[in-house]
């Protein structure tokens, strides 16, 4: 007596499909899975004897053996249960397992025999397309729109007895899915909601506002650095309501990140480009990723979207030095049970931090009480490598509240609609003769380094772009210059 | 030579306190004509209270060790003058509480034959009292006045630095032994000060650390030295006021800057000036409390502004009026978009014409 059934396994962000084998012979009593189990696939031989027996199928009293392939693989989850299940079935009626040969299961099974979700299940439905299996067996919540996956049967189910009685008639029937058309009217619908917080609240630092404008267009990491209360809290706050919306793919890489590290079942995909502003204490593993499960961190779960670092010299060290790579490769390498886990982590690095430990070094209205000794340890808490990551740095200072007004310039419609169609528009251009002598000169002045040079390069193209311009001026070079920030430092 | 070993013996091996030492110094005149062996014997043990500690055993340590100590003070360049020496600094020579014995390093013998002027001020100034602090001092350089500071951050620092820049003669005196570089910024400014013919200056002769206390009771030296103490700038707790205190005791010319009367670092020179000082209106009136004439100096070149734009110079004309501005401000006054103001900052900012004062102020560079 012997069966194969097909399930999946996570790793990093993808699924993997493995089999399950199960044997039945004559022998002591006696329930065993090998292939490397986790606990928690220990644990599974419970709740699955539980289950069968609700469902008035108990274990066969015999020498039953289950076998994941491939067995080096490490497997976790509790999506097997639902798989092992039907394996124990399917060995005893040949005609079950034959019906099951080419259908995927995942599932994780409550004692009474109810069928519940699972997370990650966009990255588990990925797998099995890969692997070719297109009928996949699921938990009736974690049914996914019809826009991903429409070439994929996905058979839901809320209980154990109903899969088993449709597979053994041979009359399953895929369940249906809702339309695209439904999740555009939910996102419309979030977008029409007044939004109770603008751009246009801010008075005066105009300067931030276009450094953000420009950050957000070029994908252009950014650094704020001002005494407490000039607003720079403010203005991360209300990023959101400039982002532009992501298109299907990142939607897809987003919604797959974010369905493994949040234990709650996502079935549809994830609308809004991710924000994350993690509080400074956080460690290095929650940052990065990792764990005893290896789970995406802040960085990866900030892919395609904005990691918001409020009072960037108050993280760990060992977290801000940890953004180097991830900065530069846009991925995060993971090292789980002796194999490697790749997480995206692509990223828009906002930051903001006091100018020294007092916060009010530079300002024009208090003075600096650091001694010169807290000045040199606030300096250093940031390394050079770090530095060299952020493309633009904003000084900012206090605004007096008389004589400001709120520019209806950088109201959060305006720079939104400019962020979208600089974005839309964005190529790479060249610089025009006048302002690429200008460089050259700076750069043999000794005022800009080659690091600062291909930076700097960046930054005036995108405020070209901005500018509805087919080619680097003057004009954009020298703003990209003052924003880069590295004048003030001089 | 006597002197030197008399330093050295209370300094290191009986453990004089400044009490006792006024106390000997009132009996015996000078340094080196104090008497030993009969210190030891009778007049130390009895200002300690019946002569119950040996000072026999220190002493004929002292004894022993005192060729040692000579050799490396003249190994490292230290030298060391009395009241009694003909170049002490005729200057101190007047002060109340006048070092009895003064190390130095580098040339000290200007001194008596050059003008000396004390520019003291905040470690933690505004742009403004930098480029006070710097031009003033490039200045006296050019008319070959020696610059006194305290090698402190800041003000100090700038006062040095500028008198280098003309390749002047500047003295720096520590609260610090004369070969402990305090603060370790300024190691590089210790030694281009000794390269330029300046010197240091200390009552300590090696590598000892300064207390809190030294600092204030150092700067006696500094308005001792001087002719003219100016002080740049100052908050109301500043150790400068301390110096400008000792100057007027000493009867010295105090100038100070004024300043802007909200601004922290101006409310004590403001006040100095309010209780009588001189306030620094031009560079000349320090000349002529010296009784120097303004030397004739080649114009400064012609500024090239034939790189700059139109606009740029606009923009340079206004920085100019206001000699610090807010650049939001400044986009206000001129009517002009953010941007274009920031496009316009770049180029002045990159080609020197000014630089930033603060964290949103600019400061313009060109006279």
């Amino acid at each position: 007596m012997f069966s194969k059934t097909i399930t999946s396994v996570i790793n990093g962000i993808d699924g993997k499909c493995i089999t399950i084998e199960t044997h039945i012979q004559q022998g002591m009593p006696q329930y065993q899975i090998v292939g490397l189990p986790s606990q928690i696939i220990r644990e599974s031989k419970e709740r699955v004897r539980a289950a069968l027996s609700t469902v008035a199928m108990p274990m066969p009293l015999k020498r039953i053996t289950q076998n994941m392939s491939p067995a080096n693989l490490r497997k976790e989850g509790s999506q097997l249960d639902l798989a092992l299940c039907m394996g124990i079935l399917s060995a005893q009626n040949d005609e079950m397992a034959l019906y099951l040969e080419n259908i995927g299961i995942v599932g994780e099974l409550s004692l009474n025999g109810e069928i519940k979700p699972i997370n990650g299940i966009l990255s588990i439905l990925e797998g099995f397309q890969r692997a070719g299996i297109h009928h996949v067996i699921l938990p009736e919540e974690n049914i996914c729109h019809e826009e991903i996956f429409d070439n994929m049967k996905l058979y839901g189910f809320k209980h154990l007895l109903t899969l088993v009685n449709q597979v053994k008639l041979q009359k399953l029937t895929p369940s249906k899915r809702s339309t695209s058309h439904d999740i555009n009217s939910s996102h419309e619908q979030a977008l029409s909601k007044e939004p109770l917080i603008d751009f246009s609240d801010l008075l005066g630092q105009e300067q931030a506002l276009r450094a953000i404008e420009i950050a957000v267009s070029g994908h252009h990491n950014l650094l704020m650095v001002g005494p407490p209360g000039c607003g720079k809290t403010m203005i991360v706050e209300r990023l959101e309501t400039i982002m532009p919306d992501m298109t299907h793919e990142e939607r897809l890489a987003v919604s797959k990140i974010h369905g493994i590290a949040s234990p709650i079942a996502s079935d549809s995909l994830v609308t809004e480009r991710p924000i994350r502003s993690p509080h400074h204490t956080i460690t290095l593993s929650g940052m990065l990723g990792g764990g005893r499960k290896c789970m995406p961190g802040e960085m990866s779960k900030a892919h395609s979207g904005v990691l918001v670092l409020d009072e960037l010299t108050e993280f760990k060290r060992e977290v801000i030095e940890a953004l180097r790579e991830p900065l530069s490769t846009g991925v995060v390498n993971l090292v789980k049970y002796n194999e490697a886990v790749t997480y995206p982590a692509s990223f828009l690095m906002v930051a903001t931090m006091n100018p020294c430990h007092c916060g009010h070094k530079g300002s024009r209205y208090t003075t600096c009480s650091c001694s010169s000794q807290t000045l040199r340890r606030y300096e250093a808490r940031l390394s050079g490598p770090i530095f060299d990551r952020i493309d633009m740095i904003v000084y900012m200072d206090r605004v007096e509240t008389v004589n400001q007004v709120s520019n209806e310039h950088f109201s959060s419609i305006n720079m939104r609609n400019r962020i979208i169609k600089a974005r839309n528009q964005f190529e790479t251009l060249k610089m025009d003769e006048e302002s690429e002598k200008y460089f050259e000169r700076l750069y043999q002045k000794g005022k800009i380094t080659m690091r600062s040079y291909d930076k700097i390069k960046r930054l005036a193209q995108t405020i070209a772009i901005l500018s509805h311009r087919k080619v680097i001026v003057l004009d954009d070079l020298l703003e990209a210059v003052m924003l880069h920030g590295n004048l003030y430092r001089q | 030579m006597k002197a030197l070993f008399s330093d050295y013996c209370m300094r290191y091996y009986l453990k004089v306190s400044e009490k006792e030492k006024k106390i000997l110094m009132r009996q015996y005149g000078a340094l080196d004509s104090i008497d030993w062996e009969r210190s030891i014997h009778e007049d130390l043990p009895m200002m300690r209270g019946g002569g119950s500690a040996n000072l026999k055993a220190p002493y004929q340590k002292a004894l022993a060790h005192f060729d040692a100590y000579k050799e490396k003070l003249t190994s490292n360049g230290v030298r060391f003058v009395s009241p009694k020496d003909k170049h002490y600094p005729q200057n101190l020579s007047y002060i109340e509480d006048a070092p009895q014995l003064l190390f130095y390093k580098g040339q000290l013998a200007p001194i008596n034959t050059k003008k000396t002027v004390a520019i003291i001020g905040a470690r933690k100034p505004s742009g403004y009292g930098l480029r006070v602090a710097h031009d003033l001092s490039e200045m006296l350089a050019r008319h070959d006045v020696t610059v006194v500071s305290g090698l402190a951050l800041g003000i100090d620092a700038a006062a040095h630095q500028g008198s280098l820049k003309d390749k002047g003669r500047t003295f720096a005196v520590m609260a610090t032994g004369v070969l402990e570089v305090y603060p370790k910024q300024n190691a590089l400014l210790y030694q281009e000060i000794l390269d330029n013919g300046g010197c240091i200056v200390s009552e300590k002769p090696l590598f000892e650390k300064a207390m809190r206390y030294d600092f204030p009771f150092r700067n006696r030296i500094i308005s001792g030295l001087a002719d003219i103490v100016i002080v740049v700038e100052a908050s109301y707790k500043s150790g400068s006021l301390i110096t400008a205190k000792y100057a007027a005791d000493q009867g010295k010319h105090v100038f100070a800057l004024p300043g802007n009367i909200f601004s922290e670092v101006n409310q004590g020179t403001n006040q100095l000036i309010f209780e009588g000082a001189t306030p620094l209106i031009r560079y000349k009136d320090v000349l002529e409390a010296l009784a120097l004439t303004m030397l004739n100096i080649a114009p400064t070149p012609e500024i090239d502004l034939s790189i700059l734009s139109e606009e740029e110079q606009k923009v340079l004309q206004i920085i100019k009026k206001y000699n610090i501005i807010e650049i939001s401000h400044l986009s206000d006054v001129l009517k002009m978009p953010l941007k274009q103001v920031n496009i316009c900052l770049s180029k002045l900012l990159l080609e020197d014409f000014c630089r930033y004062s603060s964290l949103t102020e600019i400061q313009c560079l060109i006279k």
